[in-house]
Formats: structure tokens, sequence, C-alpha cells
């Protein structure tokens, strides 16, 4: 059984921050979510290695120099950034 | 027939130039506003693209298929200088700085893109309810949903706003929205396609597909958009992929079709009714119809919530609000910076799928839920596998419904994921299937059927596909809103 103390845990985690109001509501949506993920208890499946899709495990590839994005690209969706680097005022109110 | 050849047949006899015909659809998407099919309208580039498709043709080059085909991209795909925002807050007036493999594709043949079209919130939903751009309708009626995710592109390509679109589909982005919608919709196999440049929402399911008027069409933008590319280390290279290329309008005498018996339990009479009717026009066609069972099916969906939230909630880490996108405006600290960031922008559908990969993935529950989750993965991949040693195709409904009443969800989240049961199996086994009109509900709207095939045997659902359209035209309802050709 999921608790309210649970779900703000993993909102904690999930670095959300809920108000009282949105705590309830996802406490009983997460109940009823995992009581519904909770079926698959009733199957039996066996130990398997699971690390590979279509076969493939590792996709080598030579490791040569390409042309990449300029600084300015980069950059581009935070308004260019200062110095040339990505900022975040300690803070800002 | 194919509108793509249509197209290329009128532009090549000059009985319309490029430059006009994108002039129509800018117009039909002007009239159709109502809809919200698209969240960003690329008017000038479109112009300027299909400009340079007329100086081809004014120049005597032999333009291919695709050249001057005006298209449409799902705002989860990235397109270089264009906003692209995954109907989310969070990306809100995000440029990306790069090209997605399908559109650099695309672009190279001279497609020419109208804009970029509404869905639910990084893919997390069945009805383009969940976009905060507001929800899309159904062309074929205003007041129900086109289904989801990629519902701008299903009722754009629907009402005739575009040629063709791209979606992705994670657990049924593609299909259900194609069947919501009746048109034709492919999720290719998991791999045939890169998903560089498409935004990650669940990366082991999602696929990058093609949402079309027909199943020549949804064939020719396949066969460009499947090249291999190095940039997604998941996409299989072509000498590898086996399969057998099958001639679209190849006969289908013979073919074996299987009908999974659990896909038609607790169907509604209609859908099961249009499904069972399209395998006898399939028998009448020369194929042959066997019942399997799929006992694992029961778990597929649960299955599927489980790793692609847990998924979600790794790759949707990455939003803090520091690089790109939507940032907070007053904060204490570097985490209260993110995590406000990250409050007001995720909508409530992509907040709670993040919070149950996080329990999932939490120290005392991975080996009930993830791990678990995972060998009933690779158990129900081997009950298909079975199939195909019995069968071509499979013949299944795409949704338990047809396209709901806007703002008729239930508030139970686990009701309305439900909804994706016929859809997220194809998903958890990354097979390839291919959603096609096979009738309408009492109020006219479209029932969609799914032909799912083994992996890489995409040109065997297209010509399965295609024979079908062909002799049954009936299902196929074009509407009469967008450009006529």
């Amino acid at each position: 059984m999921v608790t309210r103390e649970d779900v703000k845990r993993l909102a904690a985690l999930s670095m959300l921050d809920l108000t009282d109001e949105q705590l309830d509501r996802l406490t009983k949506d997460m109940q009823s979510i995992v009581n519904f993920a909770d079926t698959i208890n009733a199957a039996e499946a066996k130990d398997r290695d699971n690390t590979g899709i279509n076969n493939i495990f590792n996709a080598y590839r030579e490791d040569t120099v390409k042309p990449s994005f300029e600084q300015s690209e980069i950059l581009s969706n935070v308004d260019g950034g200062e110095d040339g680097f990505f900022a975040v005022s300690s803070r800002k109110m | 027939m194919s509108i793509i050849k249509k197209i290329n047949a009128a532009l090549k006899s000059r009985d319309i130039s490029c430059a006009e015909l994108v002039g129509k659809y800018l117009d039909a998407i002007e009239q159709n506003q109502d809809l919200n099919a698209y969240i960003t309208v690329t008017a000038e580039q479109a112009k300027a693209a299909a400009d340079a498709t007329d100086k081809r043709i004014a120049a005597g080059e032999d333009i291919s298929l695709l050249d001057g085909v005006p298209m449409s991209i799902k705002d989860n795909i990235t397109t270089k200088g264009i906003q692209t925002t995954c109907a989310s807050r969070i990306l809100e007036g995000h440029v990306p700085i790069y090209d997605a493999f399908v559109w650099r594709r695309l672009k190279e043949k001279g497609a020419v893109l109208l804009g970029k079209t509404n869905l639910d919130e990084f893919g997390m939903g069945s009805g383009t309810e969940n976009s905060c751009f507001g929800p899309t309708l159904n062309p074929h009626n205003k007041a129900h949903v086109p289904g989801g995710s990629s519902g701008g592109a299903a009722a754009a390509v629907a009402a005739g706003l575009c040629a063709y679109g791209l979606g992705t589909d994670t657990g049924g982005s593609i299909r259900q929205p194609a069947s919501f919608c009746g048109i034709v919709g492919i999720k290719p196999t998991y791999g045939a396609v890169s998903r560089f440049g498409a935004i990650a929402y669940a990366s082991s399911f999602d696929q990058i597909g093609v949402l079309a008027p027909s199943a020549e069409d949804a064939a020719v933008v396949f066969d460009t958009i499947s090249a291999y590319d190095e940039a997604d280390s998941t996409c299989v290279e072509p000498g590898l992929r086996g399969g057998r290329a099958v001639k679209i309008d190849a006969e289908i005498k013979g073919r074996r079709i299987a009908l999974i018996k659990e896909c038609f339990n607790g169907l509604p009479e209609d859908i099961s009714s249009a499904v069972m009717s399209a395998a006898k026009d399939y028998e009448k066609l020369g194929a042959e119809i066997i019942e399997v069972s799929v006992p694992g099916m029961t778990y597929a969906l649960p299955v599927y919530y489980i790793l692609a939230c847990a998924e979600a909630s790794s790759n949707l880490g990455r939003y803090d609000g520091i690089r790109y996108g939507h940032r907070t405006d007053s904060y204490l600290n570097i985490n209260d910076m993110i995590m406000k960031t990250r409050t007001e922008g995720f909508g409530d559908e992509v907040k709670r799928r993040i919070m149950l990969g996080t329990y999932v993935l939490s120290s005392g529950y991975y080996d009930a839920y993830y791990k678990k989750a995972q060998n009933l993965r690779a158990e129900i991949t081997d009950e298909f596998k079975k199939i195909f040693e019995a069968a071509d195709v499979v013949l299944a409904p795409t949704a338990p419904s047809t396209a709901m009443k806007i703002g008729s969800r239930d508030d139970d989240p686990v009701k309305a994921y439900l909804g994706d049961i016929l859809t997220v199996p194809v998903n958890v086994c990354g097979l390839p299937a291919i959603n096609l009109p096979c009738g309408a509900d009492a109020r006219g709207l479209p029932i969609g059927m799914q032909l799912i095939g083994d992996k890489f045997c995409e040109s065997l659902l297209f010509n399965m596909a295609h024979v079908f359209e062909t002799a049954c035209p009936q299902y196929s309802k074009r509407l009469h809103m967008g450009v006529e050709l």
C-alpha cells in the first residue's frame, strides 16, 4: 500500500515540489497504479539476461574527430549564457 | 491512390507549381485552425522549400517521389531552428540546434515541412488532451479526441492539412490515433528507424513512424527514413535485419493470418465484428485465417507501464532548467531552482509517470517490479515469436473503443491506461505493426485494425494493407476539408 509519506519521499527523489492537495491526489493515483502493477505478481517468469536488444549488446565505432557545435549554438537556448558558460545564480528572488 | 504519387505526377506534369500547392495547404491549415492540429506552422520555410522544388522542376531535374510533398512532424522530433516543445511547458520556446535523422533524410529528398504537430506532453497520453497547447479535435467529429499521442499528426493527415506526418509510437501513439482518425499509421520494428532527434520518453520502446492516407504513402516514407544511422546505437544495420522484401502489390494468396484470441475479450461488438469481417475479406483474397493464443498478453499492459515509466523517470531527469527550456523566476538555491522549474514545467500525467518510474526503480521494489517486468517482457516476446512460426502476420483490433468525447476521461489513471491494452504488446516485443481503417461505429467514427508482423517485415505489412485497401476501398473514408487533388 502506497502511503502519503511514500509519495512525499518519491516527490523529493523526483525533484518535484507538491502541494498538500496534489499529494492527496497523487497518493490516490499511485495506489491505483501500483495495485495495477501488482497484477504481474501472479505471473511466472524465470530470470533472464535482458541486457541486449535486437541482439545488439554494444555498438562500437572508430573514435574519429568530427566537427562539433559552436559554443554560441550550444548556449543559444539560454540567451547566450555568461562568458561562454551556462550560468545559474546561487539565489534569485 | 497514393497522395504522394498524385502530388508527384501533378508537379512533374506542371499541372500545379509546388508554390501553389504549398499555398493551398497553408490556407487549409489556416481555415481549420480550430482543429488545433499544429503547434507551430512553418510557412516561411515551407514557401522557401517549395520554391527550391519549383526550380528543380524548371531546370528539368528528375525529382524524387517526396520532392515538394508537404508534410508535418510531431513536435517531439527535433528540427534545427524550429521550436520543438513536446507540448510541454518545460520546453516552451526551445529551439533545437540539430535536425533529427529522419528529418535530415526527408529534407535531402526535398520534403516540404508545413509545421510541427500537437501531441500529449512527451507522448504520454492517448487523446492529445495532455498538451500545454490545448487539445486537438477529431476532424470526423470535433466533439471527440483524435487519439494520441500523435493526435495532431493524425488529425492533420485525416483533414488533408498535410500529405503525411511523422509521429512516434511508444505504446500505440501512431496506431491508435490513426485508428481514431481513419488513416494508416505504421509503427516500425524497434531498430528500423533512427531515434536520433526523437526526444526520449521510454528509449527501449520509442520508435518513429509514419501517418498517411494510404499504405503506399506510408511505405514510400518508411523506405526513406529507415536507413542505418550510427548515431542511434540500437539502429540495426540493413545487412543484419533479415526479413524479406515483398512488393507492395504482390498477391497475398496463401498468406497465413493469425487472430489472437485474447485480443477479442470484452471488445465492443461493433469493433470485433468490423475486424472479423475484415478477416473474411482477407479470406476472400486468398489468405488463410488461424486462431492462436498468447496468454502473456494479459501482462503486457502492466509490464509496459512499469518499464516505460522507469525509463521516463530517468530520461526526464535531464530537465533541470540549466541548459535549455523553462527556468523558474525566483529560487533560494540551485536545488530549489531545479525543483521549482520541474514542478512548474511538467503536467500532471508526466509527473505521475515520473513518480511511478521512481517508485519501481527504488531500492526494495526494483526486483519485484522492474526486474520481474523485464523477465516477463522476454516471455511475451517469445510467445509472439512462436506465432510467426505458424503465421505470416497477426490481425487484431487497434483499440478497444472508437474516439472518446473530449473531456470524458476517467479520473482513475488506470482506466485510461486500459485503452492501450491492444497496442502496447507490439512495443513490448519491438515488433512492427500497421493500422488501417476497417469500418465505422454507429456515430460514423472510424474503427481501425492492426496487422502485426515479425521483426523487420514492414514490406509484408505494407503489402497486406495495400491489397486490403485496394479490394475494400469503402473503409478509407476521405474527408473533404483540406486540400483536394
